[in-house]
């Protein structure tokens, strides 16, 4: 298993090659997101600031959304609803380093604990 | 390990015998490999397919052109339908494609869905890991890995609720396929108790064991009496009398099309048995095994969609630049990491369907008509000047030599000679028929077999 | 006891094998499309007003006592689904002995509680067969076969068509899916599965002109060439049906540039349910002149309520109710209601006892309705006495669902059930049409 897990994130680390040809663009970062009943889990707890692509699925039975609240009072605009088995892809510039949140903001999930850390670097 | 077939009478070794045991044991073979691999010989060439080239990775290198979409690598646990591409890259790559197929053969039998992606993702590296190892190591895994866990609520279910789920789907799916009662379920059931989820905030979930969680009490399983845990539980039914015949039966029909006799069954389950549930023992009777190699001139198994997908671009050489293949797996029917129940998928026949065959001649436009195609013949494919046969042989060529029956390829010659009409032949239509020609060797009736 | 004695066979080589059998008839006929489609035309149009029989499963085993709770017993419900408890229960429409699960109100016209109150459904609790098998795979196959029994082979209405059924049209049995139903799995006749009717052509990209119709010939020669074994003859036999499937709908297709849906629906279907969007098509397709015989659908939600069921349950039955209610509604304003039956059935029921997970285990005494504006309305079966389980603390089977099957043919498609069911003679019948 533990063999298994090294080989997994060997084999799942972009190419250092790859990487470097395609900084100049700077493309958004990936973050991969399931929200389900009241959890997010984040499948990357670090991005560089800049252009960041929330891919959320919702293995939930109820509609979840996002809102990235971050430093400096920022507040990202709340997502469309992801309906339970939907994927959504969800834009957001967080520009400043620091730690942000990821909160649903259907009634009573935040409160429940649904949401999760970001860091920015 | 002894890995030598059991039954060696097939005399020759051809180029045809390459290819059914490449396509049944893996993804195809290029004209290359049938030729060399039939050169080498069958002894050689089963050595091969069952242990790899030595190069000292047990689970397979990579070779060939990395993956990417729109120019970027694949990011297999952000992505969404990245992990199909990532896997499907792997069948399509690797040096160990039995080691793939297996896999895949796994994924189907301990079918899980509808878990965090990492957590697919580990699961599939567990499969890919114990494959070919010791059957009661690899269920003892999947058994305590998250995802199967949490797919079958064995996770939480405690000794003042012990779920039956996970307990039915261990005898009837994974491990036996009957011969067990409904008492059984429940006893099993409270044997496998104690098992708890851990989340914490913002990550993923995992298994604890918990033992005040767990059911000590004592219970009866096929008739023995114990204070029977997860352990016991995994040697009664791996030690059951039915389990040998059902999981040898199980690897047979994936392999071979033709029915398991029963002096081969009693032959492999001695195997099975002997090796200590060894799974490589096994799979290397099932690949020696003449009836893998029956009607060599006419296919009969119908190739999985992620088979066929994986074939194609692994025989013609094709890197993944595309991830249309995402969809279209979902439209033939197999998307990966997403079976459709804890059944797995239905193989065979069931496979084609109108709607699933109409997805497999859209694989065949997106490969080779449109937008990017990987495969697009360029301007001047065709020749105006060409026969009908070297029409024919330049599409095959093109395409790695697949398959052809005696009928069709008549049927793509009379295509050919008919192609213009009685007109002059042009280049535009000559460039047609090369596109049209290609287009039917990887779509038509006979590219769905293997 | 003989109903835990499980073979070795699973239900993927149940399956598997079943598909396959004798089409050596069709496959060696080597036919132009042309004349082919000429046939399944001709064959379409001589099914003119006949019956259409429309089957919606619900995967998982749906419950009972959640979907009809029986409002005689609730304290006995009370005491069982301690875990679980039924809440408040709204009243069947006209019924003082059955309530009903709040979610069946959801839908245009009272979603499926008002097509009950306006008698176009006929509820079928207790069905199931004894001795229940509480393995979703087996029951689920014997239900599909019309028969108890672990042999592979064509499902119930896959061998209604291979007996009545034409020889050239796929669509008279119609899975609205990607993958075909093991219920209309044929030893012979034509089938078909459907995702969406716009996207239904057999395209050859990089073809057109003079060099697209070569490209159709040659498919057709190369999916009539003789083939022997199973997968040979499905691979050659589909691809001949899936360019016929093609050429049927070719004149539905929409385009929305032109604002042109052929198969366009007068009624408000929920948003957002592929389900809904699927029966929508289907209404769509029943109403033109394509010999459409019988279809089915696989439902979308958890039936198989192990923990969580409360929720689970009640977005299932919600999305059902919305969904049903609008394609009943999309018949009637079609005007093909008459000639339109819609059987829901699912494997089996649950437990009366719900487990400490909040939800229930396999059990049996499901539920199934028939459902049209000639379906026999109110409640056909007996509801199993909550104070009388068997030995296994299930429900009490009250309707053998070969009795349902029987009296389906008989009353419904007109036909010798005996040619279908081998136990036909045995199974009794029930009025399920009026």
């Amino acid at each position: 298993m533990i063999i298994g897990s090294l080989l997994a994130t060997m084999a799942l680390a972009p190419s250092p090659a790859l990487a470097e040809r395609a900084a100049p663009h700077q493309p958004a970062t990936t973050v991969g997101v399931s929200a389900r009943e009241y959890d997010f889990a984040l499948y990357r707890a670090t991005v560089p600031a800049g252009r960041v692509t929330l891919v959320l699925h919702n293995f939930g039975e109820d509609d979840h959304d996002v809102q990235v609240r971050g430093p400096g009072g920022y507040r990202s605009a709340t997502s469309a609803d992801i309906e339970p088995e939907a994927t959504l892809r969800y834009g957001v510039r967080l520009r400043r380093p620091g730690r942000y949140l990821l909160v649903c903001t259907k009634p009573g999930h935040l409160a429940a604990g649904m949401k999760a850390t970001l860091r920015v670097r | 390990m002894r890995t030598r077939p059991m039954n060696s009478t097939v005399a020759d070794w051809t180029e045809d015998h390459v290819r059914r045991l490449f396509w049944r044991a893996g993804f195809g073979a290029t004209p290359g490999e049938a030729a060399d691999f039939a050169a080498r010989g069958r002894e050689a060439t089963l050595a091969f397919v069952l242990d790899g080239p030595g190069t000292g990775a047990p689970m397979g290198d990579l070779v060939g052109t990395v993956p990417t979409v729109k120019g970027q690598p694949l990011d297999p646990i952000n992505e969404w339908g990245h992990d199909a591409l990532w896997w499907l890259d792997r069948m399509v790559r690797t040096t160990r494609p039995l080691v793939e197929k297996m896999t895949l053969f796994w994924h189907d039998h301990f079918a899980t869905a509808s878990q965090d992606t990492p957590l697919m993702i580990r699961q599939n590296w567990l499969l890919r890991s114990r494959g070919l190892g010791d059957f009661h190591h690899l269920l003892d895994g999947v058994t305590r890995d998250p995802a199967m866990q949490l797919f079958l609520s064995l996770a939480d279910s405690t000794k003042d609720a012990p779920n039956e789920n996970y307990a039915r789907e261990l005898m009837e799916l994974f491990t036996l396929g009957g011969g067990y009662t409904e008492t059984d379920v429940r006893e099993v059931s409270r044997a496998l108790t104690g098992w708890r989820t851990k989340r914490s905030r913002g990550g993923l979930p995992s298994i604890h064991w918990q033992a005040g969680l767990h059911d000590t009490g004592s219970k009866r399983i096929f008739g023995r009496t114990g204070r029977f845990g997860t352990q016991d539980v995994m040697r009664l039914v791996t030690q059951h009398p039915r389990h040998a015949p059902f999981l040898v039966q199980q690897l047979w029909d994936f392999f071979v099309t033709e029915p398991l006799d029963p002096a081969t069954r009693a032959a492999l389950v001695r195997t099975y048995r002997g090796s200590g549930l060894q799974l490589k023992p096994v799979v290397a009777a099932i690949l020696g095994h003449d009836a893998l190699y029956a009607r060599l001139d006419a296919p009969d198994q119908v190739k999985a969609p992620v088979v066929h997908v994986a074939g194609l671009l692994r025989t013609t050489g094709t890197p993944i630049t595309i991830d249309s293949y995402t969809w279209l797996l979902n439209q033939m029917g197999q998307m990966p990491f997403a079976p459709p129940s804890v059944a797995g998928w239905d193989w065979g026949p069931s496979w084609l369907s109108t709607n699933a065959m109409r997805a497999r001649v859209t694989l065949a436009n997106t490969l080779l008509a449109w937008g990017s195609a990987p495969l697009k013949p360029p301007a001047g494919a065709g020749n105006p000047a060409w026969s009908a046969e070297q029409h024919l042989d330049a599409a095959l060529a093109a395409m790695g030599r697949p398959w052809l029956s005696g009928g069709s390829r008549a049927a793509l010659l009379g295509l050919a000679a008919g192609f213009y009409d009685g007109a002059k032949p042009r280049q535009d239509r000559a460039d047609m028929l090369q596109r049209l020609l290609r287009h039917l060797l990887i779509s038509g009736p006979d590219a769905q077999l293997c | 006891m003989a109903c835990y004695d499980r073979s070795d066979l699973t239900r993927r080589q149940l399956v598997g094998r079943s598909i396959g059998f004798g089409l050596t008839v069709y496959a060696s006929k080597l036919l132009t499309a042309d004349a082919l489609l000429e046939s399944a035309q001709a064959q379409a149009a001589a099914a003119g007003d006949a019956p259409v029989l429309v089957s919606v499963f619900l995967p998982g085993g749906c419950d009972l006592l959640s979907a009809l709770p029986p409002v005689e017993q609730l304290g006995l419900l009370n005491d069982l689904r301690a875990t679980l408890p039924p809440g408040d229960v709204p009243g069947l429409p006209g019924e003082t002995r059955l309530g009903m699960h709040p979610a069946f109100t959801d839908g245009i016209n009272g979603g499926v509680a008002g097509l009950f109150a306006a008698g176009k459904i006929g509820f079928l609790p207790g069905i199931d067969y004894a001795p229940p098998d509480l393995s979703h795979f087996h029951s689920r196959h014997f239900w599909e076969r019309g028969m108890v029994t672990e042999e592979a082979g064509a499902g119930w209405l896959g061998r209604w068509l291979d007996r009545h059924g034409s020889g050239e049209n796929p669509l008279q049995g119609l899975t609205m899916s990607s993958n075909l139903s093991p219920v209309l799995a044929t030893a012979g006749a034509p089938v078909a599965a459907l995702n969406d009717p716009d996207d239904a052509a057999l395209q050859f990209g990089g073809t057109w002109g003079m060099g697209a119709d070569k490209a159709a010939e040659a498919w057709t020669r190369l999916a009539a060439l003789p083939r022997h074994g199973a997968g040979p003859q499905a691979a050659g036999h589909i691809a001949g049906l899936t360019q016929s499937v093609g050429t049927l709908l070719a004149p539905y297709k929409s385009d929305p540039k032109k604002g042109i849906d052929p198969l366009a629906s007068s009624v408000a279907y929920p948003t957002g349910s592929d389900f809904a969007k699927r029966l929508s098509s289907l209404a769509g397709l029943i109403a033109q002149p394509l010999g459409i015989r019988v279809a089915t659908i696989n439902a979308p939600g958890d039936y198989d309520t192990h923990d969580n069921q409360t929720a689970d349950l009640t977005k299932a039955l919600a999305e059902l109710s919305r969904s049903l209610s609008a394609f009943q509604a999309d018949l009637e304003a079609r005007g093909v209601a008459d000639r339109v039956l819609t059987f829901v059935w699912s494997e089996f029921g649950r437990r009366p006892q719900s487990n400490r997970s909040a939800g229930t285990d396999h059990g049996a005494g499901g539920i199934a309705w028939v459902q049209g504006t000639r379906a026999a309305s109110g409640i056909l079966s007996d509801f199993p006495d909550l104070g009388a389980l068997d030995r296994e603390d299930n429900l009490a089977v009250t309707v053998d669902f070969r009795r349902v099957y029987a009296s389906l043919l008989e009353q419904w498609l007109g036909t010798d059930a005996a040619e279908i069911l081998p136990d036909a003679a045995a199974a009794g019948r029930l009025q399920v049409v009026r």
